[in-house]
């Protein structure tokens, strides 16, 4: 049962971390290979700030605040270009984190920080904690779309030069957006920072950002909590996957079997 | 040792690392500039050639042939790649090609690990060239650095003049600057696209091989060439030999001179630069 | 939903059912589930599979029970990487309902499975991690240490060399938590000897390229060269350095992990090279004579120093829960281990108060493929244990 509860929990921190990129690319067609920056970054902030804080909540709204921080920074580069090169540049970033998290001594190198000076949180806590937090993503998400500002992202996406000569910067909409879904992402990276007590440099790899994108491939772009179903679709998979009862020791190449399922929905043409 | 032979050295490492990017590097150029296809496969590749190199060196027993048979599977499993997984989604959405060769990446990784193990595994270069140099009385530069050097500059010479005076890739260039006028001449697209492809493929494979006994074969080994590679191609401009060749000599000296004197911030330094570039000229340096 | 989705649901679905079901167990009244985590790919695997070997003999020799209840043992591959190790543990705990964990070989997944063990409050038995900080700064009632300290590695190491006339050195590691406290605690042995360290360089692990860091040991001109690596990069970085022509003229002094489990790999580029470590070739002990007939019976090779640790843990296991008469609880297994005295292969050795081994340290040359132990270079060693609380209680 408890095993079952931290698969949910995966599903609601990863879920949210789709939905952040899911409002990116659902609104302005833009695609991310870089979030996994946002989403380690407050990580990493929690855990540096944990012994001098104390504060669970504390800690993780830095984290999510140096998230934006570092998306307001950066998305006056990225912003400039489309397409592939949007993608590339996302990249970078996130690979500059990875560098300075393993290669320097100023954030515990490879090995990794624990998150110390924090009480740890028992079943109960960690459930409320958890939905709570998805679902202020979720409900901003959905309230985000409804809204005026939803609006002048699908116009920034769809009819970008109409827009401008209405006197709108497709930029300012585009690095509002872009930071915005950062927060979200840092939030679910603080998420996963309390949850394990542990963060380490992989959280900034590229596979990160790649798992991210298929769970929102994965959920459709139908409804704005499609990205948890995703997630969610993931999780289980992985279980399907990596079952011994299933596969026996084939069951340790269930990463095999993912590929190969993400090969085969990504050559389908329905989209 | 006097400080011009320590110079000399220094320098030697930082080319040889440099002409070694390039070679890692030229493959993603082609593809990335002919096609415009996101290949986060291209770190996979890299590792299969190493793998399937080391057997076939164990195999074969000679590295001649077995570079040879592997630059022809090489190009067999770019064409089929091509064909089979990557065609279906050029002109989609770019997620789709993210994820589809993510998707390469995981299948790879298990393959390596079903067929070779998960072991950390050493090629050592060829009997012939495996002596030193002396260039002082405690250190040899060994002979086979100097190989990767001359091979890599020949293979990148190889693929500027192909790309410049053959009928195939002058074709290949005009793709990537106006695809409908190549294709109102009556010439195929699809056909150029797999060539790219496929000798993209090689030669990240070849240039895994010719790596291996500089490092260590080993699981995940793709992940950083993949970024290394991504990077390099940014800012020398995407398509661009020449371009792509200057930027990973630069760039290979600056990871050099890191390694030595800066350690830890020299890594950075990289990831700064193509911010920079792709703020400013988001075509590259060289486009 | 599109019916390609809707089937994927369903399917995935079934995967958490499954999950569920109970792995195969013998049908014995409540055995010892022992939740082994080990490399089995990357750099460590050869040392993980050591252990494992080591582990399994003892088990034999023990008839698969211990403390009158028959073991089991689940296994989980670490990758050595330590972004996985809480998760990994964690599950082994909770999914796969592990009594006690055993594990591991890199010093950052020990940390992340010392740190489940003592949230979870489950006994840790660390086979070779040498990290420290798990018996110093970090130490707990939960966690045990069958192999060695980073620090009582090398320490030794500075007398030996200023001894024999070494008055400078260049120092090579992997920049991680093991590197840097190989690293300082090279330095201090060297330096409180009247040593000079001239260089500490290192690079990113687990990179394998050495090329350039050699260049600058030979710009360098130290008296000798120490360093750590470990596995089969370390039989590269030997082979480079013999290939660069400095094995002749710069002598190697290195911590025992450089040279263990990986000599047969070469043809002779190690000769001469000298190191420290809590096991040697050619031991006189009895238990040493019985471990070696007995493994390479099993298993058809000789044992190295993982091998061993792996013995050594189903050994203090075996005997502590013996006392125990069963109990797993950490507090009833430390009270236990004050009066134990391990009848080990490497020598006899007892626990010090932060539950890590005391034990001789000696001193090895690499001859004819084999780590030839000329003498003690410290007897009786103990970590020095800094930060941790834990005293016996008289």
């Amino acid at each position: 049962m408890a095993y079952a509860l931290d698969l949910l929990f995966q599903a609601l921190e990863m879920g949210l971390l789709a939905a952040s990129l899911w409002l990116l690319i659902q609104h302005l067609g833009l695609v991310s290979l870089g979030h996994a920056a946002f989403y380690g970054l407050a990580g990493y902030v929690l855990a540096l700030s944990a012994p001098h804080t104390g504060s669970a909540l504390a800690s993780a709204l830095l984290g999510v605040l140096a998230a934006s921080g570092f998306a307001a920074l950066t998305g006056w580069f990225v912003l400039r270009s489309r397409g592939l090169a949007f993608l590339m540049a996302t990249l970078a970033f996130a690979q500059m984190l990875l560098v300075l998290g393993q290669d320097t001594p100023y954030f515990g190198g490879s090995d990794g920080l624990y998150v110390d000076g924090l009480s740890p949180l028992n079943i109960e806590e960690k459930a409320l904690s958890m939905t709570a937090v998805a679902a202020a993503g979720a409900a901003l998400i959905w309230r985000i779309g409804r809204s005026p500002f939803g609006f002048l992202m699908a116009a920034a996406h769809q009819h970008e030069d109409r827009l401008t000569s209405l006197g709108y910067s497709v930029f300012q909409i585009q690095l509002t957006a872009y930071v915005l879904s950062a927060s979200l992402a840092g939030a679910a990276g603080a998420m996963h920072a309390l949850r394990f007590g542990f963060v380490s440099p992989s959280l900034f790899s590229w596979q990160v950002s790649g798992m991210a994108l298929l769970m929102v491939l994965l959920g459709g772009q139908t409804y704005f909590f499609s990205p948890w179903l995703g997630a969610l679709a993931v999780v289980l998979l992985h279980e399907l996957l990596a079952s011994h009862a299933l596969w026996g020791d084939w069951a340790r190449h269930w990463a095999a079997g993912l590929g190969l399922i993400m090969i085969i929905l990504a050559r389908r043409k329905t989209r | 040792m006097d400080s011009l032979s320590l110079a000399l050295l220094y320098g030697l490492n930082a080319l040889q690392q440099g002409v070694l990017l390039f070679l890692l590097a030229s493959g993603l150029t082609l593809i990335l500039g002919a096609m415009g296809v996101i290949n986060l496969a291209h770190g996979a590749l890299y590792m299969l050639g190493a793998y399937l190199g080391y057997s076939l060196v164990q195999a074969i027993g000679l590295w001649l042939p077995a570079v040879l048979v592997l630059t022809a599977l090489g190009l067999l499993m770019g064409w089929f790649i091509e064909r089979s997984l990557i065609r279906p989604t050029v002109g989609g959405h770019p997620l789709r090609q993210v994820l589809l060769t993510f998707g390469v990446v995981l299948v790879a990784e298990e393959l390596r690990a079903v067929v070779w193990g998960n072991d950390v595994l050493t090629l050592t270069p060829p009997q012939m060239l495996s002596g030193g140099i002396p260039l002082s009385e405690t250190l040899l530069l060994p002979v086979y650095e100097i190989v990767i050097l001359v091979t890599g500059l020949l293979i990148a010479f190889g693929l500027w003049a192909t790309l410049h005076f053959s009928s195939w890739g002058i074709q290949l260039r005009a793709l990537s600057e106006n695809p409908r006028l190549l294709m109102a001449m009556g010439i195929n697209p699809a056909r150029l696209t797999a060539g790219a492809f496929a000798l993209g493929t090689a030669v990240a494979m070849v240039a895994g091989v010719l790596a291996a006994p500089m490092t260590t074969l080993g699981p995940h080994m793709g992940s950083p060439v993949l970024i290394a590679s991504l990077v390099v191609v940014i800012l020398g401009g995407m398509g661009s030999v020449v371009g792509t060749l200057l930027t990973a000599l630069v760039v290979g000296a600056a990871q050099t001179l890191g390694q030595i004197f800066a350690g830890d911030l020299a890594g950075l330094a990289i990831y700064v630069a193509m911010a920079l570039v792709l703020a400013l000229r988001p075509r590259g340096l060289f486009a | 939903m599109s019916t390609h989705r809707r089937s994927l649901l369903i399917a995935s679905s079934l995967g958490l059912g499954l999950s569920g079901l109970p792995c195969i167990s013998r049908a014995q009244s409540s055995p010892i589930r022992v939740g082994l985590m080990l490399p089995s790919s990357g750099t460590y695997a050869p040392l993980g599979d050591a252990i494992f070997k080591g582990l399994s003999l003892s088990l034999v020799q023990s008839k698969g029970v211990w403390g009158g209840r028959s073991v089991e043992i689940i296994r989980a591959d670490d990758e050595s990487n330590p972004a996985k190790a809480a998760e990994l543990a964690n599950r082994l705990i909770t999914r796969d309902r592990a009594d006690v964990l055993v594990g591991s070989v890199h010093s950052g997944v020990a940390l992340g499975m010392a740190k489940v063990a003592a949230d979870q409050n489950r006994m840790l038995i660390v086979p070779n991690a040498g990290a420290n900080r798990l018996t110093g700064a970090g130490c707990s009632e939960q966690v045990i240490r069958t192999s060695f300290s980073n620090w009582q590695t090398i320490a030794p190491l500075g007398k030996v060399m200023t001894d024999r006339g070494i008055k400078t050195a260049v120092f090579l590691t992997w920049k991680y938590t093991a590197g840097d406290e190989y690293a300082s605690a090279f330095a201090e042995g060297f330096e409180a000897n009247g040593g000079k360290v001239l260089a500490s360089l290192s690079l990113p692990f687990p990179q394998a390229e050495f090329g350039p860091l050699l260049t600058r040991i030979a710009a360098l001109k130290p008296d000798a060269v120490s360093c750590f690596f470990s596995g089969t990069a370390a039989a590269k970085f030997l082979s480079d350095y013999d290939r660069a022509g400095l094995r002749r003229t710069i002598p190697l002094y290195v911590t025992g992990h450089v040279t263990e489990g990986i000599l047969h790999t070469l043809k002779g580029e190690a000769d001469g090279v000298v190191s420290v470590l809590h096991y040697a070739d050619g031991l006189p002990h009895a238990a040493d004579k019985r471990f070696r007939s007995a493994f390479a019976q099993q298993f058809g090779s000789p044992p190295d120093v993982f091998a061993v640790q792996g013995f050594d843990t189903g050994l203090v296991l075996e005997k502590a829960l013996a006392s125990t008469r069963g109990d797993l609880d950490p507090r009833a297994l430390r009270s236990v281990l004050r009066g134990l005295v391990i009848d080990s292969p490497r020598g006899a050795w007892r626990f010090s108060a932060a539950q890590n081994p005391i034990q001789d340290i000696y001193l090895r040359e690499v001859r004819k493929g084999q780590n030839q132990v000329l003498g003690v270079a410290a007897k009786a060693l103990a970590d020095p244990a800094e930060g941790c609380r834990l005293r016996w209680t008289p």
